[in-house]
């Protein structure tokens, strides 16, 4: 067990670098409209499905309670997402977007597409598809 | 109602590359960070202190650039390891504007008690991953940032 480490064998590192990559890529579009890679993917979940729980949010987003409420709290004191009580328990709170968060979505969706564009034409469009396969595949186990 | 989310995951973001990414790398922290837990440290902590090892100091642009990360973000990890004195920092001597960061001996060791409990982590994620699918898919990762 004493093999001495290198960075070039690890994968966690290989994976949060270039999760910072894309990340400072994506946040440069996606800033024109006042969001992170974090606040679009809530929005974009919430504009599909309006009246998630934080428990759905964190679990389609393999993210911490804490870090998925930090994102959240600027969404909500700036009205784009809102929450109501649940019917069935006064206690879990739904979350949805607000018309202006509507209009937000609508307009980071084009931000997101050029982001999108610029990192797909620097690592390939075929090459960025059989990459998501194997970690959507990884994600889902 | 909890299936028909699950479902509806499968068809969301399906075209993001930067969610996909991002996602899997929220999944193999908190792999590592269960297992670099034990000796303390988290896993953006344990790769700060990794980068300092061989060197005597770095300046934090340089370790910045070589981590990939924004120096705000940066400043935020290394300040828990200064407190607990497992990193020190100081102004550069030629630019007092210019802050250098180094490893202390205490932050030596505990590097060297992580080494065990990082592998633990690579074994538990090479073993349900495969060794060979996650070989190449760290090709593919380092290709991306190399530029």
């Amino acid at each position: 067990m004493s093999k001495p480490i290198s960075h070039d064998d690890c994968n966690c590192f290989a994976l949060r670098q270039a999760a910072r990559y894309v990340t400072q890529i994506y946040e440069r579009h996606l800033g024109e409209v006042g969001l992170t890679a974090a606040q679009f993917t809530i929005i974009a979940k919430l504009a599909r499905k309006p009246g998630l729980t934080m428990l759905d949010l964190a679990d389609s987003m393999v993210m911490e309670r804490t870090t998925l409420v930090r994102a959240l709290k600027p969404l909500q004191r700036d009205g784009l997402v809102i929450s109501e009580p649940s019917e069935h328990d006064g206690r879990t709170y739904l979350f949805s977007l607000s018309g202006a968060g509507k209009e937000t979505f609508a307009q980071a969706a084009v931000a997101w597409r050029a982001a999108q564009d610029e990192f797909e034409s620097k690592f390939g469009r075929s090459r960025a598809k059989a990459l998501r396969a194997e970690l959507f595949n990884m994600t889902a186990s | 109602m909890h299936v028909e989310t699950e479902a509806d995951e499968i068809q969301l973001s399906p075209e993001d590359d930067c969610f996909a990414i991002r996602q899997a790398a929220r999944y193999v922290t908190q792999l590592y960070d269960r297992h670099l837990g034990r000796v303390g440290l988290k896993t953006t902590q344990f790769s700060i202190m990794f980068h300092l090892r061989r060197r005597k100091w770095m300046t934090m642009k340089e370790l910045a650039d070589a981590m990939v990360m924004e120096r705000t973000t940066l400043v935020r990890a290394i300040q828990p390891l200064q407190r607990d004195g497992l990193v020190y920092t100081e102004a550069s001597r030629s630019n007092r504007r210019v802050l250098t960061v180094m490893l202390t001996t205490a932050g030596e060791e505990r590097l060297m008690e992580a080494r065990d409990h990082w592998h633990a982590a690579q074994n538990e994620f090479e073993q349900r991953f495969g060794t060979q699918r996650a070989a190449n898919l760290r090709d593919e990762l380092f290709d991306m940032t190399k530029r």
